[in-house]
């Protein structure tokens, strides 16, 4: 297994966790680390969309958004019945898994990046995209018939939260701001690596301390962690090659199918559905489908498209 | 522990295990999913078995006859 410089920060974070090592990076400095990268991904993402806007991104956008709405539906039924969650915990879980995560979107933007991978580079807009459908359908199916929901706050929840204005405002600024973007790309740049390699020790370290949480419903969760990234990867890959993106961009669509939201998501449900078992979603997808995602998952969706469309 | 968390633990773990073996004859893909369905499939049979009824039944005696802690019984 040929393991990516990024993601072994990730494992000597787990593994200091692990050790009960007294390794912790300030809250600040992660809270830092994250808005770097939000801003980086916007920015690269509104520069390539000045260079790339065009009328078939319509429906490649509508497409994605409709794969926002596909995972849920998927989710909700394994956990309520199957599962046996209350609908609450089930719709909560079911958004996170239908939303997305910038930190596993980061790792494949760097392990792509490592091996040479072309892809779409105005990507970022469909990580926007795909951070809200979830989220609204999460809340829909939640909610039992007549009972009323707080929009305006919930709306403020959506839009006005840390990730999506800083990806979306970045993402705006480098579309019309493309010509002066070479100014600050020193920093967001040429830095992206090295301050992702910073996020992932820090995730490593709290997605350690996650695993704890799942103990009650280990068995179920861990398997619903793991098949859950696999059939949305699965389903991305598909629509990306669907939807005629190079080999690179079906595989980032892919991750991104994969992948499970654990900062725009659960600020927005606990806002919508604060009854529900936050600890637990967070859980899932920051101890088990984020750490699957940047060392099996990834290496393993290049692998099958690769398999499918032997450009790379 | 939940009928249903067993089938689907075990489903899953059978799955991706038979999945990732499959992958990795062909060259496809290393073992690791392979061993994240052995992991999976683990962890269900032992949760299964920690919680099973006759489990319980066997350690009740030996809590029932064990000494009291300042003058309570646990």
């Amino acid at each position: 297994m040929q393991l990516d410089i990024v993601v072994a920060f990730f494992i000597l974070g787990a593994v200091a966790k692990l050790v009960k090592s007294d390794l912790k990076l300030p809250t600040a400095l992660y809270q830092g680390l994250t808005i770097f990268l939000l801003i980086a991904i916007g920015l690269k993402g509104g520069v390539a969309l000045a260079e790339h806007a065009s009328v078939s991104l319509v429906p490649q956008s509508l497409a994605v958004i409709c794969l926002g709405l596909a995972i849920p539906l998927i989710a909700f039924p394994l956990l309520s019945r199957i599962g046996r969650f209350s609908r609450e915990d089930a719709a909560s879980i079911a958004a996170h898994y239908g939303s997305v995560s910038v930190g596993t979107y980061a790792v494949a933007i760097a392990v792509l990046e490592a091996r040479g991978i072309h892809y779409e580079p105005y990507f970022p807009l469909f990580v926007v995209l795909l951070e809200m459908p979830a989220i609204a359908l999460g809340i829909a199916m939640a909610r039992r018939q007549g009972e009323r929901i707080a929009w305006r706050k919930l709306l403020h929840e959506m839009f006005c939260n840390q990730g999506i204005l800083l990806m979306s405002g970045s993402l705006v600024i480098g579309y019309l701001a493309a010509d002066q973007t070479p100014t600050i790309m020193p920093l967001f740049g040429e830095l992206f690596h090295g301050v992702l390699a910073l996020f992932l020790l820090e995730m490593g370290i709290v997605a350690a301390g996650r695993v704890a949480d799942i103990r009650l419903t280990a068995p179920f969760i861990t398997a619903f962690g793991v098949i859950m990234p696999l059939l949305g990867g699965l389903l991305g890959g598909a629509l990306g090659l669907q939807l005629g993106f190079s080999a690179g961009g079906a595989i980032l669509l892919a991750v991104l199918g994969a992948s499970a939201s654990y900062i725009a998501v659960p600020a927005a449900m606990r806002t919508a559905l604060p009854e529900a078992n936050h600890g637990l979603a967070i859980a899932a997808s920051l101890g088990i489908t984020f750490p699957f995602n940047v060392m099996i998952g990834i290496p393993l969706y290049i692998a099958l498209i690769d398999l499918v469309t032997p450009t790379l | 522990m939940i009928k249903e968390h067993f089938y689907f633990g075990s489903i899953v773990g059978v799955s991706l295990a038979v999945l990732g073996s499959v992958l990795a004859l062909s060259g496809v893909f290393d073992w690791s999913l392979f061993w994240v369905g052995c992991a999976i499939g683990g962890l269900t049979c032992t949760t299964a078995i920690g919680s099973s009824p006759q489990r319980q039944l066997v350690l009740m005696p030996v809590i029932e006859q064990a000494p009291p802690i300042n003058g309570t019984r646990i």
